[in-house]
This record gives structure tokens, C-alpha cells and sequence, in this order.
């Protein structure tokens, strides 16, 4: 398997933040909420190995833990989107006619919402938290899709082998499950994969803006948040967070299109 | 020959309309008014020029696509009265070759089961008898066994060809359409898979639907032929009659074949290539 | 006006040869034919001659033109003008055919305009007028194919290839499409050559035939000649392939 610089570059960091969002409790030396005023706004040290934030806090442990939630927050959504999505979208794709105008129409309705004020919108019903959240950007982002899963269908659903298989009896469930869902998967999941970048952008973001995850849980958005007062004293406070979040997005959209490079062009030639 | 009617198509008719979400739209009549019956036992060649409906035709047969107008029977059963067991029973009957090898096998999936597929589910063989079946088919259109675990892509267009008609065997078909599955083929692979379809024919008494522009391909199998013109029935004879064309669409097919030997006289001295229809808006 | 191409040779960074050592001349006034089975390397020969070929494929070849070498020149455009075998995807589905036709004449650098109508009329296209105003999905197979055959008229290009221009299409277009083009080599006295697989093109057609299998030519020889004596086995072969099942089919 011949990947590029970059692939590798982007699968190895997305491997050591995997092991790292998992391992999280074993990794983090400190308690991430365990509060120790007198050392507040501690620089790097033995001890504290990214210093200590305004309420003494370990930077490291904060830090770490939060990979945990951001990370599982951005996939918990993507698979959200994906589930309701593919769903529906596949659904419009295959039924066609009225089902699908009616899917389509919503899917245009969903698509004009900004993120975030239809974030701000479920908040105010729904009140502030991760869970929310995470439906606020599903709810957004699943008309797209929803859009792309449709178009993926539209272009199996007229091939010939798709009607050989009706004309060898097939049942409609299982053309739809052998021949057409694979095809449609390997392409959504090059797409999922360079959304998910994304998708982790907009969680941090909401708990940035204080919709989401609130303090005093770990999460790389209101670590950037509460670090703001102290930009200009402790700078650092806000880069660490901040970096964790570059490196993440990176290596997702570095492995986003090593497999696109990889699937898309060799497609037909698998096996 | 018409005690044993397999097939009765009465006033049939398709039009295809562009739906919208408030009304369904006046769309185009492709096909209007065909009175055929097919025999078992009879193979016919459906003709006509692009755009004549014979493509629709034959997928009505099919039953890829609803009829708007009129009935098909089959057994004197209607389409429209059919269950899914019916359809079951009917896909058991009648098969298709299609015109693209290619793009008929989904190029993820082995032959295996390509294959196994109408066999598991037509003909209810269980998954071990249905890999003896295709090695058995596979050996019918003359491919080696080992094409068994190989993918499309792995395959030439005339071994995808033969699968084709291997998978359109097994379910034991009364009929075997074939939608211009002769056209755009060299000349070799076309005598090849000819001598294939006639030695299906004599062997298992299989009956074949030829759908095609090309009139030199009918009398190799076919006892008579249906003759199509915008969407019309325009003239049904037998393959063999020397009878001059009564319709103008038979007379245009019989011209455009091209002789198959050279002219007597240097080409560039002689015009030998008529000329009489050639100011007609041709589209 | 007289091409020769030698020695072509087309092989894969593996070095698998597909085309092996192909001589071909193309005249004036004459029509060549290339047979061959699928997969004997008729089309990549056509790349070749266009330089066209996908990058996984490293070619070379000589090329002479009225007795000088030209090998490293770009032949396309106004030297040379192809017709290709899918009519409907060789167009630019959001361009009418009056903005193709501008596009030819730009890019061969014509000015005048009536240019356009003689290659729309040459071609058979006699309501040209509202042929120009239409897009590619309007159009069937074998208008599209005639509009093909203006554009390369409208080049003034004195090569045409012609790949498999026929395949596709039903039997009273194909004859159509064939007279017209005969006519138009005769009248505008242009070299043409062109691939099928389709030997009774190749009768009617043709004045001379080259046969290729597996990459090389086994047989280059007059149309008459070959039919009444095929020299080489593979040449036997097709010809007795092609005769057994059309030869009893003779209308005229």
C-alpha cells in the first residue's frame, strides 16, 4: 500500500490521538478538575508538563481528557449525520417520485440554517450541554448528505447490472443492500472522513461560544475560551488547546485524502 | 404454432411523462398500439431504426418498466394481475443479454456469484448446488472454471458476454431476449457468440427475442420478424421471405446493409452506394 | 499531401509492448482502413497519431509529411481532425453547436464565417440553421455524428481519422454517415483514415486495409487484393468470419 509523505504524516497523528483519546484516564497524571489556586498560571515544569491554568488546573490533564470529548463528540456526530443522512438520502434515491421530492425539499430547508444560529436556536429550546450540540450540528450538516447519498443512488439506480439483478429475482431489500449501498458507502466515507475536521471545528467552536460543553469539563473549545482572559499574561494557555485542535483537523483531512486518492481512482479495480 | 401463445401483447402502449410534484405532465408516446403474439418455440427479431421503440419494447416484455396502456400476458395471465410469485414464475420463463457486457455485471462481485444469484433465487438452489450450476454454466458458453473467482474487471468483453448469456441460462428460460447484444461487436466474437446462442437454441429448444438494427443478423435464428417504426408495428413477416418489404421502414433496413464484398469497379470511378433517401431529414 | 508514420511504438512503464513497430502512409484522396479485433491496438494508434495516449503510456515514432520529417511536431488542429466513436459524449453538453463551431475556428485561427455552413452542408446537415441553435441532448446519434464531421471539415484539416465512427449508430445512419463522408473525401480530395471492426465498411469504403492483431500489422494491402486473397492466417481468419455471416446477405 504506497501512501504519500503526507498520508503517512496524517495516519500516524491520527493514530496517537486515537490512542490518546482512549488511553485518556490512564495518560493524564492529574485530576482534570482538580482545582490548586496557589499554583494558578504555572509555567512548564517537571511537575506540570504544560503548566497549570488559572485555577491551577493541570494543563496536560485538561488536555488530554478533552481529546476523549472533543474527538468522540466529533465522531458521535458524524455517525448522527451519517445514519440520518444516508437514510433518508438513500431513500429519495431509490423510491423516487413524490417520496423523493419531499425528502429533497426538506433537505433544501435544512441547508439554509447557519450552523451556529441554528445552534444558538436548539440551545435556547433545549438548554446548553454537549448532547445538544452534537444534535444541533447533525440536524444542520445531514442535508448535505442527505444530497450526496441521493445523487450516489440516482447514478447506480439506472445501471444495467442493477436490473439484471431485478431480472434474477432479487428482492428489492437486498438489490438496494448488495448492489447499491456498497458503492455509495466507500464514496461517503472518503467525504466523512474529510468532514470530520470539520465537524470537530464546529463542536469546539459552540463550546467556545459557551453553547456547548460547559466549564468545568475538559474540552479543547472552552479550554480556548476560559485561556482568553489571559492571552496576553499566559499565552500558552490559549495555544495548547488551540494546536491540539490544528493537529487534529490536519490529520483527519490528510488521511481524507490519502483514501480518496486511494479509493476513488482505483474504484473499479478492487479485489 | 397458436395453441401454444407464450406471450400476447394486446394494444400496448408506453408513454413517458416527466412527473413534478403537483401534476404529472403530457409526456412523449414511445410506443402505442403493438398487437404481438410469440409461440413457444418461435424465435422473432424485433427491427427498426434508433428511436423506433424497440429498446421500450423489449424492457416491457422484460417487465423492467410499467405499461401505460394496454396488457401483456404471459400464459394468459396479465401483467397487471401479477403477484410476486408471478413475477418469480415469469423471470423463471423469460431472461435478457444485455447490450453492454461491462455495464450488466457489477464490477464488486465475483462470478460466483454474478452467477449464483439467479440460480439461488429463481431456481431455489442452495448454495452448494448453486456453485456446482454456474461451473456447469460456465462450461456451456465455454469459459474456463477459473473464471469463477475472478472480477468483471479482470475479464475481456467477450468473456463478460458469455457470462451474460451464462446468467440469462440459469434460470432454464423459455425465451432469451437480446437487446442489441450483437452490435459493436468484432467479427469473430460476433460468429462466436452467434454459433453459442444458435447451439443454445437447437440443444435446449430455448426460444430467442433478437432486438437489432441490423437485418443480416435475423434469418441466423429467427422465424419471423416484427418490423417497428416510431413506435409502431408496421409489418410482421417470416425471416426467410424473399418478398420485397411492405413497409418503409423494412425497405430503409434492407438498403442500409452495406454488401460485404467490395465493388467490382475502383471505388473512386462509381458511385455504388445509393443515394435515394439521402435528402431526407435523417435524425 | 502525404503522412507516413513509422515505427510507431507504444509501450507501458512496464514495458509491455501494445503497439509494436507500425508503419502506416495516409493520402489524399484515399481511404485508409485499420481492422482489428478488440484489444489489437486500433485506438491507441489513433491516440498516438493525436498524441493523446494516457500518461501510464510512453510512445514513439517518426513522422513524415510530404516527404519532411516532422516527428516532435503537434499534429492536431488545422493538420488533422478526428471523428470519434461516441458522438454524444464529444460534445460540450452546456454549449450549443454554434458555440463549438466558434471554438474549431478559433483554435485553428479561421476567420470566415461561411466556412461553417460549407462543412455543416458538406456533411449533410442542410437545415444548418437550426442545427447551430440546438445542444448535444437535442440532438440524436447520427446529427451528432454529422456535426462531428462539420467540425472537422471546418478546419480545413487535410487528415481525417475516423475511430470506429459508426459503432454506435443503427445501420441507415451508418449508410448515410458512409456516403457522406466519401463524397466529402472526393470533393475536398482529404486523407482518411479509418478504424473498424466492421469489414463490410471496409468493402465499401476503403481502397486500401491494414490489419493489426496483438499490436502489429500483419497485413497492409489494396481492399481487392485482400479479398481475393488474404495473405496472412489472422487476415483469413476475420475475412472468413466476416463472409460466413454476411456474405449471403448481398441486397444489391
Amino acid at each position: 500500500m504506497k501512501l504519500t509523505i503526507s498520508a503517512y504524516i496524517g495516519l500516524t497523528v491520527f493514530v496517537m490521538l486515537l490512542a490518546v483519546a482512549v488511553l485518556a484516564p490512564w495518560i493524564a497524571p492529574y485530576d482534570p478538575s482538580a482545582i490548586n489556586l496557589p499554583n494558578r498560571l504555572a509555567p512548564i515544569s517537571i511537575d506540570h508538563w504544560l503548566g497549570t491554568d488559572h485555577l491551577g488546573r493541570d494543563v496536560f490533564s485538561r488536555l488530554v481528557m478533552a481529546s476523549t470529548i472533543s474527538l468522540g463528540a466529533a465522531f458521535v456526530t458524524l455517525v448522527l449525520m451519517l445514519v440520518i443522512g444516508v437514510g433518508l438520502g438513500g431513500l429519495a434515491g431509490y423510491a423516487g417520485g413524490r417520496t423523493e421530492q419531499v425528502i429533497m425539499r426538506t433537505c433544501d430547508v435544512f441547508m439554509t440554517f447557519p450552523t451556529v444560529v441554528l445552534a444558538l436556536f436548539m440551545v435556547a429550546i433545549l438548554g446548553t450541554g454537549l448532547t445538544n450540540v452534537i444534535i444541533a450540528i447533525a440536524i444542520t450538516h445531514w442535508a448535505w448528505y442527505a444530497r450526496i447519498t441521493r445523487s450516489l443512488v440516482l447514478s447506480i439506480r439506472h445501471s444495467d447490472y442493477l436490473k439484471a439483478a431485478k431480472l434474477s429475482g432479487v428482492p428489492a431489500w437486498i438489490r438496494f443492500r448488495r448492489h447499491i449501498l456498497p458503492s455509495v458507502l466507500v464514496q461517503l466515507l472518503v467525504l466523512a472522513s474529510l468532514d470530520i475536521g470539520h465537524v470537530m471545528l464546529h463542536v469546539s467552536g459552540l463550546s467556545f461560544l459557551g453553547l456547548g460543553v460547559q466549564s468545568p469539563t475538559p474540552e479543547w473549545g472552552v479550554m480556548i475560551n476560559d485561556a482568553r482572559q489571559f492571552i496576553w499574561s499566559s499565552p500558552l494557555l490559549i495555544i495548547w488547546p488551540g494546536l491540539a485542535i490544528l493537529l487534529s483537523v490536519l490529520s483527519f483531512n490528510l488521511m481524507g485524502d490519502a483514501l480518496r486518492d486511494k479509493l476513488d481512482p482505483n474504484l473499479e479495480h478492487e479485489g | 404454432m397458436t395453441d401454444n401463445v407464450f406471450l400476447q401483447l394486446k394494444n400496448v402502449g408506453k408513454t413517458y411523462a416527466a412527473t413534478s410534484f403537483w401534476q404529472r405532465k403530457v409526456g412523449k408516446q414511445v410506443l402505442s398500439d403493438i398487437n404481438l403474439s410469440i409461440c413457444s418455440q418461435q424465435s422473432i427479431a424485433l427491427v427498426g431504426a434508433s428511436g423506433s421503440g424497440k429498446s421500450t419494447l423489449c424492457r416491457l416484455i422484460l417487465g423492467l418498466e410499467p405499461v401505460n396502456h394496454g396488457e401483456i400476458y404471459h400464459n394468459g395471465k396479465a401483467f397487471s394481475d401479477f403477484a410476486r410469485d408471478d413475477w418469480q414464475a415469469y423471470r423463471r420463463d423469460v431472461q435478457l443479454v444485455f447490450q453492454d457486457s461491462i455495464a450488466a455485471i457489477n464490477p464488486r462481485q465475483r462470478i460466483q456469484q454474478v452467477l449464483c444469484e439467479p440460480l439461488h433465487y429463481l431456481r431455489g438452489l442452495s448454495a452448494n448446488q448453486c456453485v456446482r450450476e454456474a461451473a456447469r454454466l460456465l462450461d456451456k458458453v465455454e469459459l474456463p472454471a477459473s473464471s469463477m473467482e475472478k472480477r468483471a474487471g479482470q475479464l475481456s468483453g467477450g468473456q463478460l458476454q458469455r457470462i451474460c448469456i451464462a446468467r440469462a441460462l440459469a434460470a432454464k428460460p423459455k425465451l432469451i431476449a437480446l437487446d442489441e447484444s450483437l452490435s459493436g461487436l468484432d467479427v469473430l466474437l460476433q460468429q462466436q457468440i452467434i454459433a453459442l446462442l444458435q447451439d443454445i437454441q437447437q440443444q435446449d429448444g430455448t426460444s430467442m427475442l433478437l432486438v437489432t438494427h441490423d437485418l443480416r443478423l435475423v434469418d441466423k435464428f429467427c422465424q419471423q420478424v416484427v418490423v417497428l417504426d416510431d413506435g409502431q408495428l408496421v409489418e410482421q413477416r417470416p425471416a426467410k421471405s424473399s418478398e420485397p418489404w411492405s413497409s418503409k421502414m423494412g425497405r430503409e433496413l434492407s438498403e442500409a446493409i452495406l454488401p460485404a464484398r467490395p465493388p467490382i469497379r475502383k471505388p473512386l470511378e462509381q458511385s455504388y452506394v445509393p443515394e435515394t433517401q439521402e435528402c431526407e431529414a435523417l435524425v | 499531401m502525404r503522412l507516413e508514420l513509422n515505427n510507431l511504438n507504444v509501450r507501458t512503464h512496464a514495458g509491455e509492448a501494445l503497439v509494436k513497430n507500425l508503419s502506416l502512409t495516409i493520402e489524399s484522396g484515399s481511404v485508409l482502413a485499420l481492422v482489428g479485433a478488440s484489444g489489437s491496438g486500433k485506438s491507441l494508434t489513433c491516440s498516438a497519431l493525436f498524441d493523446v495516449l494516457p500518461r501510464n503510456l510512453i510512445y514513439s515514432c517518426e513522422r513524415t509529411l510530404n516527404g519532411e520529417n516532422i516527428t516532435g511536431r503537434a499534429l492536431r488542429g488545422k493538420h488533422m481532425a478526428c471523428i470519434m466513436q461516441n458522438p454524444s459524449s464529444a460534445f460540450n453538453p452546456v454549449q450549443t453547436m454554434a458555440q463549438h463551431c466558434h471554438e474549431t475556428l478559433i483554435a485553428v485561427g479561421i476567420k470566415d464565417q461561411a466556412v461553417i455552413t460549407q462543412a455543416m452542408l458538406d456533411a449533410g446537415l442542410d437545415d444548418w440553421q437550426t442545427v447551430l441553435a440546438l445542444y448535444p441532448f437535442q440532438m440524436s446519434g447520427g446529427m451528432l455524428q454529422r456535426m462531428m464531421l462539420a467540425l472537422a471539415l471546418m478546419s480545413q484539416a487535410p487528415i481525417l481519422i475516423a475511430d470506429e465512427p459508426t459503432t454506435d449508430l443503427d445501420l441507415v445512419v451508418q449508410r448515410h454517415i458512409l456516403n457522406r463522408l466519401k463524397k466529402v473525401i472526393e470533393k475536398r480530395q482529404l486523407a482518411l483514415m479509418i478504424i473498424t471492426h466492421d469489414f463490410a465498411v471496409v468493402a465499401q469504403l476503403a481502397d486500401r486495409v491494414a490489419i493489426m492483431h496483438r499490436g502489429e500489422i500483419v497485413e497492409n494491402t489494396r481492399v481487392t487484393q485482400l479479398f481475393e486473397q488474404p495473405q496472412h492466417p489472422i487476415s483469413q481468419q476475420l475475412l472468413t468470419a466476416h463472409l460466413a455471416l454476411y456474405a449471403e446477405e448481398t441486397h444489391d
